[in-house]
């Protein structure tokens, strides 16, 4: 049966809905959902609100325990859920960053058209998945000494930059430099390390991609154009990817380690998912260095096929990545992590432990954290939709730095089982399909394809309206893909 | 909403199996469905896969708990390949320790998740040697991978604790593993 969550939920106004405190007994904080009515239906259908509840328990929580638009069912948390604790008293959790540590989006533009492209898109789609390993026991290019994972773990992209697989100019496009401090590889297990080093520079499968897209709309052309977006028809390259077995590893370790830290603390938890420990405790400063260390290593990761992609480009197009193509990084941004943050709230400066899982930071104009290039408008963030649909460009605003700690969406969420994608899609060629529309795509499995079809995802319009709306983050340009790498 | 944790569910589970069993229904469990893989020469097939609407799970079936184990381990590499695909071409010793039964299993699947991201390790056949209620050791038997010769689908990123349960059933035992796609 599905819950009538509308009738525990007190509306705030278009796009805030409140859980009350009330709702279950043992929680600390109220929730709070960013949804338009109509999704809110659709998000009643799993256990995610519950879920929210249930993040409220966790001990520092402040304000509120939030939800975006794109929230669905997670492990502990929900997917879509922000919560953050105060650092002298709250608690760290690993099921608050999810397995796939700083599992992210980076944007790469170029110079082209898709006039331009159109005519090698099929070669260039071809060089990127050859170039690029995907898929499950795709192993890397690059291959690394345990030694030398260390240094991953803790330089994250500025390991890429030395080793010749970065431009300068990258790492300050990059979540905190590309390089989160307070990362020690000695946090990290060997197991973790042995996963991991064979898939630095990989895709890997699922819901990750590598897509060519063209922007097809601007809503805010002078934000835009800072990013470098220029207009209708320029065609960017859109990363999805995280940290591998790597961060895989380490999630797994961790709870471990957290479901007896949770009985030493006599920390009460209505699931066990949400095991975590004191952030000051021996156990919460462990799996924080080691959380960050696997970031790191995702930042890498994505860096690393970047830099293969511009060499496709080079290759296909036979001009030069820079400076011909023009192939600057816009942004990568994490959207599974936990960092330590000084936000004001309140009234009251505070230092707290931000949870994003499967929430995209969103820092306003004029945050010390953010490059001189985005001090005017904002971070960028990046939203992927579906491979048959669109994609989103946005920046943070003030409003999220007062309500949200600073974060916004991260996609669009599953509607629909595998399973039941795959039937509802039985005898239908997706590939064919998409290429009907123009949208060229080469995967591991043609069969997994019905799977990540649009039908199985929710709009991603809806989720980014929803926060434009609510002042949260505001939309700069939608993009169309053209051509799609998938696992 | 039914969940295979309660009991009410758990009946609604047997029931899918049953279902499932004799023909190609399948029963949906709140969010949750059991998708056929029917076996009508034994009594329970060694596996289902369980659908949900952001990952995939299986139910495991044992006559004890050894075989339930094994039979975890082929139903996670199920929904990763065509097993049909995949020789025993090579054999790797396998050992890990839990607190208890179900941190035993996450274990136990971890374990060979690592073999397959570390080494490449595709398996399609345990023999566990012995177990404890806090101690495993089997071989397990598959192939390294090799794109030309295996079907490969979703990898799977994790094993989670969510709905996790070891439970005794009609004939012999029961574990759900859900796992992060």
């Amino acid at each position: 049966m599905v819950k009538s969550w509308k009738a525990v939920l007190e509306r705030l106004d278009d796009w805030r809905w409140i859980l009350p405190q009330e709702y279950k007994p043992g929680m600390r904080a109220p929730g709070m959902i960013f949804a338009s009515e109509k999704m809110l239906n659709l998000i009643g259908q799993d256990q995610a609100i519950e879920q929210v509840a249930n993040v409220a328990f966790l001990p520092g929580i402040v304000n509120y325990s939030m939800a975006m638009p794109d929230i669905h069912w997670g492990y502990g948390f929900p997917i879509g859920g922000v919560a953050a604790m105060r650092v002298e008293d709250g608690v760290i959790s690993p099921g608050g960053v999810g397995f796939d540590i700083n599992c992210g989006t980076r944007l790469l533009r170029t110079n082209l058209s898709e006039e331009e492209v159109r005519p090698r898109l099929k070669e260039l789609v071809d060089q990127i998945f050859c170039d690029i390993p995907a898929g499950i026991g795709g192993s890397g290019l690059v291959r690394v000494s345990p030694k030398e994972i260390d240094a991953v773990l803790t330089k994250g992209a500025r390991w890429a930059l030395e080793q010749g697989y970065a431009w300068p100019e990258d790492l300050a496009m990059i979540e905190g430099g590309g390089a989160l401090p307070g990362a020690n590889p000695d946090m990290v297990s060997r197991r973790a390390k042995e996963r991991g080093g064979p898939q630095l520079g990989t895709l890997g499968s699922g819901n990750h991609f590598l897509e060519l897209q063209v922007v097809d709309e601007l809503f805010d052309p002078e934000a835009a154009a800072v990013m470098g977006i220029t207009g209708p028809g320029q065609v960017i390259v859109f990363i999805h990817t995280g940290s591998r077995g790597l961060g895989h590893q380490t999630c797994q370790d961790y709870l471990d380690v957290m479901e007896t830290a949770a009985e030493r603390y006599d920390i009460r938890l209505p699931d066990k998912q949400l095991a975590c420990a004191p952030v000051k405790s021996r156990e919460g400063q462990d799996y924080l260095s080691a959380m960050t260390a696997a970031a790191n290593f995702a930042f890498c990761n994505r860096q690393l096929i970047a830099h293969w992609i511009r060499e496709a480009f080079q290759r296909v197009f036979g001009r030069d990545a820079r400076e011909e193509l023009g192939m600057f990084l816009v942004y990568d941004v994490a959207h599974n992590i936990a960092k330590i943050e000084r936000h004001r709230s309140n009234g009251r400066e505070m230092t707290v432990c931000v949870h994003r899982k499967g929430a995209t930071r969103a820092f306003p104009p004029g945050h010390p954290d953010l490059p001189a290039a985005y001090q005017r408008i904002g971070q960028p963030v990046l939203v992927p939709g579906d491979m048959g649909r669109y994609s989103y460009i946005a920046v943070g605003t003030q409003q999220a730095m007062a309500e949200t700690w600073g974060s916004t969406c991260h996609g669009a969420g599953r509607v629909q089982s595998r399973q039941a994608a795959k039937r509802m899609l039985k005898g239908v060629d997706v590939g064919r399909r998409l290429a009907e529309r123009g949208i060229y795509v080469r995967a591991q499995n043609r069969g997994l394809l019905a799977e990540e079809a649009s039908e199985a995802y929710k709009d991603v319009a809806q989720v980014v309206d929803v926060l434009h709306q609510a002042g949260i983050s505001r939309k700069v340009a939608r993009m169309r893909p053209i051509g799609v790498v998938k696992g | 909403m039914a969940q295979t944790n309660t009991p009410g569910a758990r009946l609604d589970l047997e029931q899918a199996t049953r279902q499932c069993y004799g023909g190609p229904v399948c029963a949906v469990l709140g969010r949750i469905m059991v998708a056929g893989r029917c076996n009508t020469n034994s009594p329970r097939p060694p596996f289902e896969v369980l659908e949900h609407t952001a990952d995939a799970g299986i139910v495991a079936h044992g006559a004890n708990l050894a075989e339930l184990f094994a039979n975890a381990g082929v139903g996670m590499f199920a929904l990763m390949v065509e097993l049909d695909t995949v020789q025993e071409r090579e054999e790797r010793l396998i050992q890990v320790e839990g607190q208890n039964r179900e941190s035993l299993l996450v274990h136990w699947l971890t374990e060979l998740l690592y073999y397959l991201d570390a080494q490449q390790m595709l398996f399609r056949r345990f023999e566990i040697e012995e177990l404890t209620e806090t101690g495993l050791r089997a071989r397990g038997f598959g192939d390294t991978i090799d794109r030309e010769r295996h079907q490969l689908h979703f990898g799977v990123k994790a094993v989670t604790r969510h709905m996790l349960e070891i439970a005794r059933e009609s004939a012999g035992y029961r574990a759900t593993v859900l796992f992060d796609i």
